[in-house]
Formats: structure tokens, sequence, C-alpha cells
């Protein structure tokens, strides 16, 4: 995990997708400031010239700019399906089930107003309809997608933030149910409801 | 039992060597023996191995079925007294375990918020949560940890330094069992708000972060 797993957008020069990892830290690539972990769980901005400023991430995230995506909006991805769940036992007796993950499959999401499409790298794609995005939220460095009818898929964004794609695809459900009369969505996590 | 006491021993050991200090209070809230659920907010991937580490009977928890899929977790999670609950569902299996834990005489340990903080503050409690206390029946052991998320963060790669203090709470009665789901939603909106004061409380949370509603998750 880093900091811009958290900070979607970089808070000082409002850049989204803009903070990535380097050798000798975090940078924003618009702005050029550097971002570190300070003491007792803050995140301190350091821009080029300016002085270092410290603040919880709870202010940062407050800083954030209203997210308004402009569709398609497109990212190198790795799918990741969840297979059939397995038993877990604990001496015989089954005390639950989990889903075991298939390999992962390279490629690219593409999300556009009404749809999700995963372009795999060696061909073929697939498409879910965000009529039918029943659930997701951010998991690690995943987004976890569920679609009804389909199992759970995870979807990695390899330099890119899970944060920022969920975000994104929050305001395409938003206006999606919006454009389709549906109202307004009250829950993302861990299902989409609305009322 | 024999590996839980021991990933407890060792967390013990790790946990007053790395958490400077760690502090805990309230452990005579505790029930020695008989069902209770242990309610606490999650700030930290360090947290359940520090409640596990300092509350004295096997707490059973509920977690995330991610955790039983890396090699080796799926023998070991279990022996630690935690069992899978499936996200995106109706997970009634993990339900039902929790009942019968507690039908057992065990505690059961949960999340009022289902998963980590991003930003440390307090999550909205999910639905299933409180459904599961008002349907359980049980008395609700409630913990408040501070610092685990200065310790380690959700976004950051490695823990650092820092003090982390554990309290809990008395144990409070809510009505229950209900079994009538529709009886048991009328009572939701009182379980959230005093659950999400006593844990405010008790991780000297800031009161203007106290979470709004509830999330809906359906258990």
């Amino acid at each position: 995990m880093a900091i811009g797993d958290l900070l979607w957008a970089c808070p000082l020069c409002q850049a989204p997708r803009s903070i990535h990892q380097q050798s000798d830290g975090e940078f924003c690539a618009s702005c050029g400031a550097r971002w570190r972990r300070g003491p007792a769980g803050t995140i301190v901005a350091e821009p080029p010239a300016g002085v270092a400023e410290g603040a919880a991430p709870a202010a940062w995230l407050d800083r954030l700019p209203v997210l308004e995506p402009c569709f398609p909006v497109e990212a190198a991805a790795e799918l990741r399906r969840g297979l059939v769940p397995d038993p877990v036992r604990l001496r015989g007796e089954v005390v639950g089930w989990v889903e075991r993950p298939a390999d992962p499959v390279a490629g690219t999401l593409r999300l556009e107003a009404d749809a999700l499409h995963f372009r795999a790298a060696h061909g073929g794609t697939e498409s879910w309809v965000l009529d039918d995005v029943t659930g997701f939220q951010i998991s690690a460095r995943t987004l976890q997608v569920k679609v009804r009818g389909r199992e759970v898929m995870a979807l990695a964004f390899p330099g890119g933030s899970a944060r920022y794609w969920e975000q994104v695809l929050s305001a395409a459900l938003r206006g999606h149910w919006g454009a389709c009369g549906r109202g307004a969505i009250r829950e993302f996590q861990p299902r989409v409801v609305g009322g | 039992m024999i590996v839980y006491r021991l990933t407890q021993y060792t967390a013990r050991l790790l946990a007053r060597a790395l958490l400077r200090p760690l502090e805990v209070e309230g452990l005579e809230h505790v029930p020695r023996s008989g069902p209770f659920l242990l309610v606490a907010n999650h700030e930290s991937v360090l947290d359940p191995v520090l409640i596990q580490a300092v509350c004295p009977p096997v707490v059973h928890t509920m977690t995330r079925s991610a955790q039983f899929t890396p090699p080796g977790m799926g023998w070991y999670m279990p022996r630690l007294a935690a069992f899978p609950v499936r996200r995106y569902q109706v997970d009634a299996q993990a339900v039902r375990i929790a009942l019968r834990r507690l039908a057992a005489d065990r505690p059961v340990g949960v999340y009022l918020e289902g998963e980590r903080s991003w930003d440390g503050r307090l999550q909205p409690p999910r639905l299933g949560t409180l459904r599961l206390i008002l349907r359980a029946g049980v008395p609700v052991v409630p913990v408040g940890i501070h610092g685990a998320y200065e310790v380690w963060p959700r976004w950051a790669g490695r823990p650092k330094r820092g003090p982390v203090r554990i309290r809990f709470g008395a144990p409070i009665h809510f009505p229950g069992p209900i079994r009538n789901r529709a009886e048991r939603d009328r009572h939701v909106p009182d379980v959230a708000a005093r659950m999400s004061a006593e844990l405010l409380r008790l991780s000297d949370g800031e009161p203007g972060a106290r979470p709004q509603g509830v999330v809906d998750n359906d258990l």
C-alpha cells in the first residue's frame, strides 16, 4: 500500500491519479510535491518550492476535488475471478466458505457511462452493464466488483489507484441510476442500495 | 487451542516490545465465562492480533474470507478461532457459525464498521453487525482501540512504533434475542447510535467524527 492508494488525486494541485511511487518516495507527477508518511499517522507534503505541510489523512481527503469523470475512463488492469467457493474446515466441521481467486489476466479496464469493459491482453472482451453491478469495494490494492449472477472479480491497477476507481465507479453508478430514473443511491458498500 | 495460545503468547510479547507503550484498560469488564459479543472499532490490520493478545478468553472472530486464501491460512486461521464471512451477499453460514459459537458459551468478536478505516475516523456501523447483536441477545462488550491507526494505517506498507491503548467497556445489554427481522430493524437505530457513541468514547474519537446512518450489508 502507498499514499497514492489513499489519495487518488494530489490535494495540492488537484490532479487525479498523479501520486506515484518512485525509488526515493512518492511524488506528484503534476506539481512535483513529495508525499511521505509523517509522525503519528500523518501525511506530509513537501512541495518543490514551499513549506512542508503535515496533516491527518482525513484532512487531506477533505481537500480532494469532487470527481466528475469524463467517460470513457481507461486504465491497465489485472483481473482475477473468484472461483467456486471452497469450504473451510476445522476438525471436520465446516466453519465457512472462501472463494479461491483464479490466475490474473492482464488487460485494460474501460468504464463508460453505462458499462464496464475488460479487454484481455491476449484477446477477448467482456462487458458488464452498470445495472448489474450489485456491489463493489476496495480491498488492499484491488477493486472488488460483484456483478449479478457472477462471481466476485478483483481488479488490480498496476501503477494506479484502486481508490480512484472506487470513486469513479461510484460517480458512474450515481449518474447511471439518475439517468435511468432509479433514484439516488444511498450506499455503495458492500452492496449498492438505493432509496 | 494450542495454536491459539501459542499465537496469543507470541503476539503479546511482540506487541509489548514493538508498541510502546501498549496500554490495556477495563479487562475486568470481559466476562471470564459465558457468551458475549466483543465489538470493536477497526483502524488497523493489527486490531485482531492485539485483541486476541490481550483478551483472556478465546475469541472467535468473524473474518473476511480473503484472509483464508493465502497458502497455509486455510489451516491456520480456523485454529485462531477465526471463521470466514463472504462479502457482497447474505452469508447465512457466517451468522449461523457466530450464533452456534455463542450458544456454546463462547465469545464472538466482530467489528462494528465491517472493515478497516482508511482515514482513522470511525465509519458508519454495518447493518449486519447490528442485526447480529440483536439476533444474538447476549451481552456486548465494546472495545475501543486507539493508536493502532497511527502505528499501521491501511495505506502504509509497514508499521511504525507507537503507543496503542485498548480499552474494554462495560457490557451492554441490548434487547434480544429477537428472531423477527422487522422487530430487529426497529431497534437498529438505537443500537447503532449507542455502539458508535461507546466506541468513539472508548477509542478517544472526536465527537464530530460520529458516523451517520448505517451501512447495509444485510447479514
